[in-house]
């Protein structure tokens, strides 16, 4: 299976400081995050790729210090990390975000389905997956809990008041995962050196 | 972390991983598993996994083949959240040691294999209710019978004995020739080992310390390591050379009892201002820091004696009586620094000044340490 | 209004103060479905140009609402909880908040339409219903978009067995976490919950211990929640958590732990066992209740 798994490097809330004066957020010193949406949307990737095989593909749109979000994710299971960067993509709102991802994805192709995190901890708007999947013409399951894939179909397990659903999907597909079962795993000391080495392509589409 | 001036990006990884590992699975369960006096097994595992059991293994026997500094880096940062946690995790160094030094190519793999792959835990015998310090006058004997040993006798005292898998095991094959008679043993559990008293300790109570008995236990021929009656003399090498890096731990805990203390201090509030103010207070801060500082550069400066292959000497018992005797004075005064809160055991800092006591004690007592540093000096010119 | 209990809803909806109401029924929309609600959607406003269209932020509406909002190439505002009209522009102004609830944005769309919003569930309060009330009421008729659908819900699986109000719409909350030790201690905070007519919710710990499901997890991954009282029992109170209650009403905490965090933002603090605190604040409420009579 072909999986992309779509990733935003965010500020660490724990650490946020809001400036009293000027009433915005102090960046300067605050450590970056993967998103934890989007760690238990990886973790759920990894999983179907180490049962069904295939490659895990992450993709961020951001700023080079978004480099180091790619990194933690290729040292918990993705095979390849690509980072799209672009002084243009300041200030993007979600529709524009989700144009950008979603021209990526074209470009980059073959996708049989696509993972976002539910929402980006700082803008949680959850608008970007189902964008996305608007763009790319395919069919969406939002808080998503867990997934199977049997047949060529996905079985979601999905987020609902009174408890879950059971959703079945066509493939392709884009899902945002709320939370897993199953906790993000650690990175061994091993695949966080082979990280480390890895090569992380940054395209400017635009520009080539 | 920042205290070794010459970290690495590649060392920051590794403790940005196990500090992760720990802030979420040990952290939490620390009181709990010192009031039950129980080693958090999962929590082992999980580190295994991430592949912490493999960084002095060499690259060639499947390991992360790390040096010493390394170790050291890692060993001080386990033992910031639990020095008896830390201590027992990395008991497998013994046997290791022992086979990599003087054990067969096959015995190097088989125990590699036993920890790497099927994740055993390990410990080293070599302490009796009546050989303590007298190592030498144990009484635990193995015995030849055809293409087996046989051994009888009981162990005391052993870090990770009651949950052990495999065993590094000191007896005696010739009991008329003393120390020369000590020979060195693998022995797995299902050859018949059985633990025996569960030490219910002052304190690094997440370290398992138990009996171990061995009753007609038989093992094949091929588990001594070496030759028979060198065992004593293996140990006392790499015992030698392993103490040292059994104090990181002591610096561990020192640190993180000097960080509380800081903290404490910082928002304690007495006659109007914090106690921090005071130089009652501060005074003691600073003394803390400078001897956790030097016993951890002491430390470091010897890991990389070891990694350039220059035997320590008697570098070894200044290391262990000065760390093992600066943690139980930084976790002291950290305790007087809380006051009667640091007296309760809703406060984390009496578990640390109970955990330091035993570093003053265990892998040779500081009285041995003097004997043996005072026979180096009186062998200089 | 669009579903199976459409036309009911309607009426509800024109008594509460609606001028009119549109309704899309038909069997196939008796569940949601992201194509046909986005497509039904689509249609209403390609015939009626609202200026404006809000949605609830239920699950379903935050699925649908950004799927429109491409399709239709406008801006969507999300989770708003405040909604005004900018002055100057006469542009909608959706306040909503951001990280967790630290910071409020103040958002405008001012160059498309229509200008959508998802609105909080449980911040607005419920308009009283007039019984009488009257206002036209048409029926739109819509077909489906196509015989490929995409999704199907193929079962509903209820956990939640207590007939209580959603948490992010209820009124009192009693949490639980780490400090409760085990799954069965949970019945404590039930039991204080019960006597106060309060949702249960938890911290992540629990939830992650596996001693209660993740739908009432309180917190950055779980639900954000503003009730009037939020007591916390046995929450040590990480930022986390914090993100997700920090703005009720009334925060009372108990926690042995004197250091705890949640204790930085609690009105109420009670630093003590909660296996002795909780009931004895059950037995309380149940003898303050008996006088009352």
């Amino acid at each position: 299976m072909n999986i992309l798994v779509c990733m935003k490097q965010v500020p660490d809330t724990t650490e946020i400081k809001i400036n009293p004066e000027t009433n915005t957020l102090i960046r300067a010193g605050v450590p970056s995050i993967v998103n934890p949406f989007d760690a238990y949307a990886l973790e759920l990737a990894v999983r179907l790729k180490e049962k069904h095989g295939g490659t895990v593909t992450v993709l961020s749109m951001g700023p080079d210090q978004a480099i180091a979000a790619l990194r933690e994710c290729l040292s918990v299971g993705a095979d390849k990390a690509v980072l799209v960067t672009d002084r243009a993509f300041g200030g993007s709102d979600t529709l524009a975000t989700s144009y950008i991802l979603s021209t990526c994805v074209k470009k980059l192709g073959g996708f049989d389905l696509i993972f976002t995190g539910k929402q980006a901890i700082g803008g949680d708007t959850g608008q970007v997956g189902p964008e996305m999947a608007e763009h790319l013409n395919i069919p969406q399951v939002t808080c998503l809990m867990d997934v199977e894939v049997n047949d060529g179909k996905l079985e979601a397990k999905r987020e609902h008041d009174k408890g879950y659903e059971m959703v079945e999907c066509s493939l392709p597909a884009l899902v945002s995962v709320i939370k897993t079962d199953y906790e993000p795993r650690y990175p061994s000391i091993r695949s966080k050196m082979a990280a480390n080495k890895a090569e992380i392509t940054a395209k400017s589409w635009w520009r080539s | 972390m920042d205290s070794y001036a010459f970290i690495t990006q590649e060392q920051r990884d590794f403790i940005t991983i196990l500090r992760d590992i720990l802030d979420k699975e040990l952290a939490p369960i620390i009181t709990e598993y010192d009031e039950k006096n129980e080693y958090p097994m999962h929590v082992h595992r999980t580190l295994c996994e991430a592949g912490f059991n493999s960084v002095t293994i060499p690259n060639e026997l499947g390991g992360l083949g790390m040096d010493m500094v390394t170790y050291c880096l890692i060993g001080e940062e386990m033992a910031r959240y639990d020095a008896g946690f830390a201590f027992s995790f990395n008991a497998a160094n013994g046997i290791l040691k022992a086979v990599y030094t003087h054990g067969t190519d096959e015995q190097k793999k088989y125990c590699t294999d036993r920890i790497l792959n099927d994740g055993a835990i390990s410990c080293t015998c070599i302490t009796e209710a009546e050989a303590g310090s007298d190592a030498a006058a144990m009484r635990t004997t193995a015995v030849r019978d055809g293409d087996e040993y046989v051994l009888n006798g009981t162990k005391t005292f052993i870090s990770n004995g009651g949950i052990a898998d495999m065993f590094l095991v000191l007896a005696s094959t010739d009991r008329s020739k003393g120390a020369k008679g000590i020979s060195m043993f693998i022995v797995e559990k299902r050859h018949g080992v059985q633990a025996g008293k569960h030490e219910d300790k002052l304190g690094i109570r997440l370290s398992d310390t138990s009996e171990v008995i061995f009753d007609d236990v038989r093992i094949p021929a091929s588990n001594l390591i070496g030759e028979e009656g060198m065992g004593f003399k293996y140990v006392m090498q790499f015992l030698d050379t392993s103490r040292p890096f059994t104090m990181v731990y002591a610096v561990g805990l020192a640190q993180r009892a000097l960080e509380l203390s800081i903290k404490y201090a910082k928002v304690r509030k007495t006659f109007g201002q914090p106690i921090i103010a005071n130089q009652g207070v501060n005074f003691m801060l600073a003394d803390m820091e400078a001897q956790i500082q030097a016993a951890r550069q002491l430390i470091f400066y010897a890991a990389r004696m070891v990694d350039a292959g220059i035997p320590l000497g008697s570098l070894s018992p200044v290391i262990k009586t000065f760390a093992s005797e600066m943690a139980v004075r930084v976790t002291e005064m950290a305790v007087q620094i809380h006051g009667g809160y640091g007296y309760c055991k809703d406060y984390p800092v009496e578990k640390l000044y109970r955990d330091a006591k035993i570093f003053t004690i265990f892998e040779g007592t500081n009285q041995i340490q003097r004997m043996v540093l005072s026979r180096h000096l009186a062998k200089r010119q | 209004m669009i579903g199976e209990n459409a036309r009911e809803i309607a009426e509800m909806a024109i008594e509460s103060g609606a001028d009119q109401a549109l309704i899309v029924e038909g069997e196939e929309y008796k569940t949601y479905n992201t194509y046909l609600h986005t497509h039904a959607l689509e249609t209403l406003c390609d015939k009626y140009r609202p200026p404006v269209l809000l949605i609830g932020a239920t699950i379903n509406g935050r699925d649908v609402g950004p799927r429109l909002a491409c399709r239709l190439k406008t801006g969507l505002t999300a989770d708003c909880t405040a909604l005004g009209i900018d002055e100057e522009s006469g542009n909608v102004a959706w306040t909503r908040p951001a990280f967790g609830g630290n910071l409020m944005a103040v958002i405008l769309c001012p160059d498309t339409r229509p200008q959508l919003g998802t609105v909080r569930p449980g911040v607005f309060k419920k308009p009283k219903r007039n019984k009488g009330g009257t206002g036209p009421i048409s029926v739109e008729s819509i077909q489906a978009p196509g015989k490929d659908l995409g999704t199907q819900i193929m079962e509903l699986v209820r956990t939640i067995k207590e007939d209580v109000p959603k948490l992010e719409e209820a009124e009192i909350i009693v949490s639980g976490g780490r400090g409760l030790g085990a799954p069965e201690n949970f019945s404590l905070v039930r039991d204080l919950a019960a006597e106060l007519g309060a949702s249960v919710g938890s911290s992540r710990a629990a939830v992650d211990a596996g001693w209660i499901p993740y739908t009432h997890q309180v917190g950055q991954t779980g639900k954000t929640v503003g009730p009037k009282v939020y007591i916390a029992v046995g929450i040590s109170g990480a930022i986390q958590h914090r993100a997700g209650m920090g703005s009720s009403d009334t925060i009372i905490a108990i926690n042995k732990d004197p250091e705890a965090p949640i204790f930085d933002i609690a009105d109420f603090a009670i630093v003590g066992d909660l296996f002795e605190v909780v009931p004895a604040l059950v037995q309380q409420i149940r003898q303050s209740r008996g006088v009352t009579r």
